[in-house]
């Protein structure tokens, strides 16, 4: 890690990790499973940080570094998906990872982060390059998948 | 139970740890670095699911023309026109069929009756990878026609197929139907255009295309544009250079101070369908630039990863056969902006034309003849209504263009606009938003015979849709929730009805993806998988009056 002296560069970064952690973190998770996941979005911080000056003055800094949290991952295998502990999430479906395990990458991107995180398509499609009707079809069917998975037939 | 979107949430919310500052501090030093990635096999980087999908939607912009110009300038209008400059050579190669019969199994047959069209009647055929094509491409001469990664497939009633050896077609996964007798398909690692030349096929090998100076900075490039889709052209400075699928090649001119190459080397893949390279300058190892190209649906795209543009820099569309236009690619971005493409005169040579339209167009080919190419702007950094503007250019031969001015219907408030021609209807699809309640787009749409005078139709399919055509009308298909939606035009796509769709379509193996398909007379086909390889479903819908 070099050296940065530089309090306010300092400063800078963290008050960009309160806000882009949790985003940045959650959309890798969402391609690569917790462990590996948030190991990218860790790996592409601290890139972020190695090269702050040149990330902080970027249009879209975290859109930025979920590729490069993308190119961290160098292997291709299937994500792992923690289970639902028992009885630590009552309102959570056991097989929920079983189900979300069953997505493409990219259904798995979307519907984690519009249906679950409240995400607007735009910005989704902000953070990994695509249209927005690339997302809402990648989201439709995600969603379409998800609930033939675990048995859901409304639209709850 | 609470609904899922809050089920995922809490989910993810409890069984992901938090990064905290000190955690990105205290990672070891080069661990941050971004490393190259593996290469994958061919079939991996580019699945034929995604060459199919990029093809219909490719044909879907080569297909359909739309724009009405409510503002158009009824003075003299520019016309830009642009000089052929190169030929075209070609090589023949003898296609050699090894077709294998595989025999399936119905085991689900639904009727429902539709008013006015009689009774609708869904064949449920399950198979796989090995016994049901990828896509149903066309109905041609009695005949289902179908292109995968497998090879080329043949049935003549929908349920049982043959299938040719790749090799035979290297692998051709698009069939053009505009007319009849093109494809696409894989050499050893490069595409090829394809054209039949009796039962021959011919490999059209399309000249190079001098890559023009668009504001100050040259373009440079050797390559072959429906080749280009491989290729990359560094536009920071001097730089410049190619890539292939499988291969890093070309040479760079970089800001080392040397007409000599600097070091290049291939930098991987950013995800399933994208191709990087970084170009390093041999002195300090300073990384000039990086490029990737990936392909999403319709668009490829060229982002600059030095400029760190990697959403805000997207650049691109192209464009296989339409008629006489073979190919075109686009880039905008930044101060940049281009667009150009082969076409075919009549005496069968390739030509580059530098296009006069710009950034994102979806080029078609008029129902009466001639080319439409609409051209829209979207500020993707706006979260509602990002498109910003919008022209209509024509053309009656592809050479020259003429600027028409904004298109006749509205695009007030919209996200997206689509653009399909279905027989000698225009239809642009005017996208302004998303219903969470019932799952849909919602939009307006707008219906033209001559790309001049348009009318907003009623219809409630949303954007992405599989359309049909049959005997007494079109049959347009969806999955917009937990469900196959189908809906039922007579008119034209004036008015529609919703049916039923097939039997077992709720099912896991059912709408987790597919490709819709074109359908013999009065018939629908669909096929759905859960993957590339494994499981499919074919489902064949036949009305009968």
């Amino acid at each position: 890690m070099q050296e940065t002296p530089d309090i306010d560069m300092r400063s800078s970064f963290e008050a960009f990790v309160s806000n882009a952690e949790k985003r940045l973190r959650i959309a890798l998770t969402a391609v690569y499973g917790q462990e590996d996941g948030r190991d990218a979005a860790a790996s592409a911080l601290a890139y972020g940080w190695e090269h702050w000056e040149k990330v902080s003055s970027m249009e879209n800094p975290v859109g930025y570094l979920y590729r490069v949290g993308q190119s961290s991952q160098r292997r291709r295998k299937e994500p792992l998906w923690a289970e639902v502990p028992v009885g630590a999430m009552p309102n959570v479906e056991p097989g929920l990872p079983t189900a979300i395990s069953s997505l493409s990458e990219k259904q798995r991107l979307a519907v984690v982060l519009v249906y679950g995180y409240g995400w607007a398509r735009g910005e989704v499609a902000a953070m990994t390059g695509t249209t927005v009707s690339s997302i809402d079809t990648h989201l439709a069917r995600g969603l379409s998948r998800l609930r033939s998975s675990l048995g859901v037939d409304s639209h709850a | 139970m609470p609904d899922l979107g809050n089920q995922i949430r809490t989910y993810l919310d409890e069984t992901s740890e938090p990064i905290s500052p000190d955690d990105v501090y205290e990672r070891p030093v080069g661990d941050t670095k971004v490393r190259p990635l593996t290469r994958y096999p061919m079939h991996n980087r580019l699945s034929t699911g995604v060459l199919v999908g990029f093809a219909a939607a490719v044909a879907a912009i080569l297909l359909v023309g739309i724009p009405v110009f409510l503002s158009r300038d009824t003075s003299a209008p520019p016309a830009v026109d642009t000089t052929p400059t190169t030929q075209a050579t070609t090589t023949t190669i003898v296609v050699e069929s090894a077709p294998t019969t595989i025999q399936q199994v119905t085991v689900d047959v639904a009727a429902s009756v539709v008013a006015g069209l009689g009774t609708l009647t869904w064949e449920r055929i399950d198979g796989d990878d090995a016994t049901i094509p990828q896509s149903i491409a066309e109905f041609v001469d009695g005949m289902y026609v179908a292109y995968d990664e497998t090879g080329r497939w043949e049935s003549t009633d929908g349920a049982t197929w043959t299938v040719s050896d790749r090799d035979s077609m290297r692998s051709a996964y698009r069939w053009f139907r505009e007319d009849g007798d093109w494809a696409m398909g894989y050499s050893e690692g490069t595409s090829d255009v394809l054209r039949r030349s009796g039962e021959d096929w011919v490999v059209v090998s399309l000249p190079e295309a001098p890559l023009p100076d668009v504001q100050g900075i040259t373009f440079q490039s050797n390559a072959q544009l429906p080749r280009g889709l491989q290729e990359a052209v560094l536009v920071d400075g001097s730089a410049w250079g190619q890539v292939a699928w499988g291969e890093v090649y070309g040479k760079f001119e970089v800001d080392c101070g040397e007409p000599e190459p600097c070091n290049m080397e291939p930098y991987g893949m950013w995800d399933s369908y994208a191709e990087a390279i970084r170009i390093e300058n041999p002195e300090n190892g300073t990384v000039l630039a990086m490029v990737e190209i990936e392909i999403e649906g319709q668009e490829v795209r060229f982002v600059d990863q030095k400029t760190g543009g990697v959403v805000h820099t997207v650049i691109g569309t192209a464009g296989y056969p339409a008629e006489r236009i073979v190919a075109g690619v686009m880039r905008d971005g930044g101060s940049l902006t281009y667009a150009g493409g082969w076409v075919e005169d009549e005496s069968g040579e390739f030509a580059w034309v530098d296009f006069p339209w710009m950034t994102h167009a979806q080029l078609v080919v008029l129902p009466a003849g001639g080319f439409a190419a609409f051209e829209f702007e979207y500020d993707w950094e706006r979260q509602e209504d990002p498109l910003v503007a919008a022209t209509v250019w024509t053309s009656t031969d592809g050479v020259t263009w003429t600027d028409q001015g904004p298109p006749g219907f509205s695009t007030e408030e919209s996200q997206h606009v689509n653009v399909q021609v279905f027989g000698e209807s225009i239809q642009a699809t005017v996208i302004v938003g998303h219903n969470d309640a019932t799952g849909m787009e919602e939009g307006r749409v707008y219906q033209s015979t001559d790309a001049i005078n348009w009318n907003e139709v009623d219809s409630p399919f949303p954007t992405w849709i599989d359309r049909h055509e049959v005997d007494f009308g079109e049959v347009i298909t969806s999955m917009p929730q937990s469900r196959h939606q189908f809906w039922v035009s007579t008119d034209g796509g004036s008015n529609w009805q919703e049916v039923e769709g097939p039997p077992g379509s709720h099912e896991p193996s059912g709408p987790g993806g597919g490709y819709g398909g074109a359908g013999a007379v009065g018939e629908i086909m669909f096929v759905a998988f859960g993957s590339d390889q494994g499981p499919r479903t074919l489902w064949i819908g036949r009305f009968e009056q």
